[in-house]
């Protein structure tokens, strides 16, 4: 813009030094009529001034005018005779004519004052010629000060800044970027209209308004602490992407780019930029990351589906595993023994086959669940190494294991997978070593005050594997050589379980290896200390029989499983009563008096958490209390709370394990209860009976409207992926106050479509958040997208519907 | 005839798309915002709105500071103000009454319970024939 302030002093400077000298000419020509020297060098120098001057008398008359006011006003004739044309106008900024009087000269020669700074516009019938010009306009008083007898006009041609002030208002209007200015206090001063096509807010009155208040309120912290290190000089530029709320509601990405803006004396007085909606792009960001999660979500969901037939399958497995076990005890032919051997150790296979498929295929579903419990190292490691000396033995490999001394005895962690990842390591190496041995070292790799890390090397002095190999061997479905898998068998799944569980476990894994000279694998497991007491609280009963002879209620509607129970029961010298149902069971020991009940939990004609509730109703008062063992088919967490709940007083898992059994019974016969851990399935709380949406409750929460519920179901498809996304961020970096409100808003949205299974979910991972630990909330939030999933597609096929 | 305003404050969108849906139907003008400081914002400006329901749990304060804050200025103290809250806990709509709330509900919203509700607070214009 022209800044009317700066030039008008000059020109009003000079108009009254023309005006004052023209006085003096004229006077001098009045007395001598010639002009002197001085005079003639005087008008030589206003002929040469670029600023117009103009002489009027009070009759309007033109006394003077020097050559830029002669071409500006285009006056005709020359020296003292001049004449303004017809054709000329003077106009406001604005394009309002100017009559006669309303001229400057004529407004200072009635008011006796100076005008200054005016903004005019300068016509001569043609709109090509037009200037605009800065005027002022000074009277010359008579001697006596009582009249004007001249007004003396002087104007600056600013034709060419105000066209190029044009020029930058009409950029300024035009683009497609926001420009903008804000002062200290965070408040726009000035917005072009981009900004009503950005945000829907008017630039005018979004003026003055707090800048702030138009992002979206988890934005306004992080964006004012950027403006903050501008405005302080921190920084020269910023560029920041923040989410606007843009006036229909919807969220806008927006990119600023801000600099720190400067008054005239250089102080610091707002930031000044541009600003660009980025949304399409951060759209098709998001889409990609969705199709990415869909597609993760996807391949989870099918590991899922694998993980839940685990124990379809390993329910038949031990059921014959357990059957020829039965067998192999009674007296047999030699070659029926060797037959059913066979076949034992074919089931053998077969099952560890099937747990590798299921254990990767569980932890492909994220459902590896760390499980921390107190145990004892040295005892447990020598059980777990026992089970393998066999097949050394076989192969005839040394197997030593060595603990350091400085490495704690009772240490808190997860034991089973801690087992699972030596046994398989180990396992691995007696498979691949053909001569020598192979040697377990478990040493101290850190410690802190909180914790401590153990560092296990498996040494093998086997075939080696090629340097080449070493980082794909912790892959899926890798074997160093696709030939090995021919030559040596198994499913080429047990290192990438073992690399899987041993980051679960907070820790790494790793490989030295030399061909033809044998491998080491490495790796670090987090544990904490444990105090003496509570690992000998769940050490196991290392007598694998109960002393004494118990009278045993066996409480199973599976005639398979009746009669593995029966057969490991009965051979320890326990007696064994049947009954197929918790009805049974309650009557049987409203009858009889039982040492133990082992019951089943899910049975037709009553569930074990029934009948369970029913005898502990009836003992109440009695004083008696029979112990009763549940018996659950795939360990759930819930499941165990709802057993202790009911008042069972523990569980052991499905298939039945003897050792499990006789500790759980060897704790519960002795007067304290004991529980049995699993070291199969993880969690599973799929709610498959909860609808994923109830399209009738739908309609009418929205009023019985369908076009609100087409409209309903397209916002809830929109915003999703956005909470889904924060819950995600939220679990990973454990900020479980985002995760809860993210979890909340989704819980509140779901509920306003009827959709139960997302809105449970979502209320449960909504309670983690308040009160949970972050892996407590990943089993959840698998589920949560898989019935997400599900119900997108059902919302997309409302929101898709036509409008009747 | 005017219209009669309500300012609907909930940052879920489903929800407040669900809230304004119902009121349209029922004859009102919802202005949807989606935080409180908006929700200040729309509540001092001319004209004001007939009406204000608040959901207690928004970004940049709750909706409880918010009533607050809108009781104390004279400019929104009058304005009838129906609380919503998807959350559990049960002492919300006694706090809720306290700093001046005249009707509050739990959230999923039913669509009879508001409209009765927003009977109370303003009736809708008559409906056009």
């Amino acid at each position: 813009m022209i800044s009317s302030t700066a030039l008008a002093p000059i020109a009003l400077g000079v108009g009254i030094a023309v005006g004052a000298s023209v006085a003096r000419l004229a006077g001098r020509r009045r007395r001598r009529g010639k002009a002197s020297t001085s005079d003639r060098l005087l008008v030589a120098a206003y002929e040469a001034l670029s600023c117009g001057v103009v002489v009027r008398n009070a009759d309007g008359s033109i006394v003077y005018s020097n050559r830029a006011g002669r071409d500006l006003l285009g006056l005709l004739g020359d020296g003292s005779g001049l004449e303004t044309p017809g054709s000329l106008r003077l106009y406001t900024e604005r394009g309002v004519v100017l009559t006669a009087d309303e001229w400057p000269t004529e407004r200072a020669r009635r008011s006796g004052l100076p005008v200054h700074g005016e903004l005019l516009r300068v016509g001569l019938g043609d709109a090509g010629t037009e200037r605009w010009i800065l005027a002022d306009a000074v009277p010359l008083k008579s001697d006596d000060g009582a009249t004007v007898e001249r007004t003396v006009l002087s104007m600056v041609d600013v034709t060419a800044q105000r066209r190029a002030e044009q020029q930058y208002r009409t950029i300024v209007d035009t683009v497609g970027e926001v420009i903008y200015q804000m002062n200290l206090n965070g408040c726009w001063t000035f917005l072009n209209p981009a900004w009503k096509t950005v945000t829907g807010f008017g630039a005018r009155e979004s003026l003055g308004s707090e800048s702030l208040s138009f992002l979206v309120p988890e934005e306004r912290g992080p964006v004012a602490a950027q403006f903050r290190r501008l405005v302080h000089g921190e920084l020269a530029h910023q560029r920041v992407e923040a989410r606007f709320r843009h006036r229909d509601g919807s969220e806008r990405w927006i990119e600023i780019h801000a600099r720190a803006a400067r008054d005239a004396a250089g102080r610091v007085s707002g930031t000044s930029g541009t600003m660009r909606d980025i949304t399409d792009r951060k759209t098709v960001e998001a889409a990609e990351r969705g199709a990415r999660a869909a597609a993760e979500a996807s391949s989870r969901a099918k590991s899922e589906f694998v993980a839940n037939m685990s124990h379809e399958i390993r329910t038949p497995m031990n059921g014959v595993g357990g059957m020829l076990d039965l067998v192999l005890d009674t007296e047999l032919t030699s070659e029926q023994r060797e037959h059913l051997e066979l076949a034992k150790s074919s089931t053998d296979s077969l099952l560890t086959v099937i747990n590798d498929v299921l254990d990767f295929s569980k932890i492909e579903a994220g459902r590896v669940v760390i499980d921390v419990h107190p145990f004892e190292l040295r005892d447990n490691l020598a059980d777990a190494i026992a089970s393998l000396r066999p097949r050394a033995r076989h192969k005839g490999l040394e197997l030593e294991v060595e603990v350091d001394a400085d490495v704690p005895d009772s240490l808190v962690g997860d034991w089973a997978r801690l087992r699972q990842v030596v046994v398989n390591l180990v396992a691995n190496a007696i498979k691949f070593t053909a001569r020598g041995g192979v040697h377990v070292r478990i040493a101290l790799h850190a410690h802190e005050s909180a914790g401590l890390a153990l560092h296990v090397a498996v040494r093998d002095t086997g075939i080696g594997i090629p340097q080449e190999k070493h980082a794909a061997i912790f892959e899926a479905f890798t074997q160093a050589d696709t030939s090995t898998t021919r030559h040596y068998g198994g499913t080429g799944l047990g290192l990438t379980i073992a690399a899987r569980l041993v980051e679960a476990m907070g820790g790494r894994i790793w490989l030295e290896s030399e061909m033809g000279v044998g491998s080491t694998f490495h790796f670090t497991v987090n544990c904490a200390r444990g105090s003496d007491h509570s690992a000998t609280r769940v050490r196991p009963a290392s007598q694998p029989s109960v002393a004494r002879s118990l009278n045993v209620l066996v409480v199973e509607d599976n005639a398979v499983n009746q009669r593995l129970a029966v057969g490991l029961l009965e051979r320890r010298g326990h007696r064994v009563t049947l009954a197929s149902n918790g009805r049974d069971a309650v009557d049987a020991t409203a009858r009889d008096s039982f040492d133990v009940v082992l019951m089943d939990v899910q049975m037709p004609v009553m569930g074990g958490l029934e009948a369970t509730t029913l005898i502990r109703a009836r003992e109440r008062g009695s004083g008696r209390r029979i112990p009763i063992i549940a018996v659950t088919a795939h360990a759930m967490r819930g499941d165990r709370a709802a057993c202790l709940e009911a008042g069972m007083d523990a569980y052991v898992t499905k298939p039945i394990n003897a050792d499990e059994l006789f500790r759980v019974l060897n704790g519960v016969s002795a007067g304290q209860p004991a529980s049995a851990r699993s070291t199969g399935d993880t969690p599973d709380d799929a709610p498959n009976v909860v609808p994923v949406l109830d399209e009738t409750e739908f309609l009418r929460l929205a009023g019985g409207d369908p076009a609100l519920v087409r409209e309903l179901a397209a916002i809830f498809i929109d915003e999703y992926p956005r909470l889904v996304q924060t819950m995600r961020g939220a679990i990973e970096q454990g900020d479980m106050a985002a995760l809860r409100d993210a979890a909340h808003t989704l819980a509140g949205a779901s509920g306003s479509i009827a959709a139960p299974a997302v809105r449970m979910t979502a209320k449960r991972l909504e309670g983690i958040g308040r009160a949970g630990a972050a892996d407590d909330a990943r089993a959840p939030f698998v589920l949560l997208e898989t019935s997400l999933a599900a119900l997108h597609a059902r919302l997309d096929v409302i929101a898709r519907r036509d409008a009747v | 005839m005017a219209p009669v305003r309500v300012l609907v404050a909930d940052d879920d969108r489903v929800v407040s798309a669900q809230l304004c849906g119902i009121l349209r139907a029922a004859g009102y003008s919802p202005m949807p915002v989606f935080d409180s400081i908006q929700a200040i914002m729309f509540a001092m400006r001319d004209p004001s709105p007939n009406a204000i329901i608040l959901d207690v749990n928004m970004p940049g304060g709750t909706g409880l500071e918010t009533l607050r804050k809108l009781r104390m200025s004279a400019k929104t103290m009058h304005i009838p103000v129906l609380v919503v809250t998807g959350g559990t806990d049960p002492n919300v709509a006694e706090t809720a009454a306290e700093i001046g709330a005249d009707d509050f509900l739990r959230k999923p919203i039913e669509p009879d319970a508001l409209r009765e509700a927003m009977v109370k607070l303003v009736p809708p214009p008559p409906a056009k024939r």
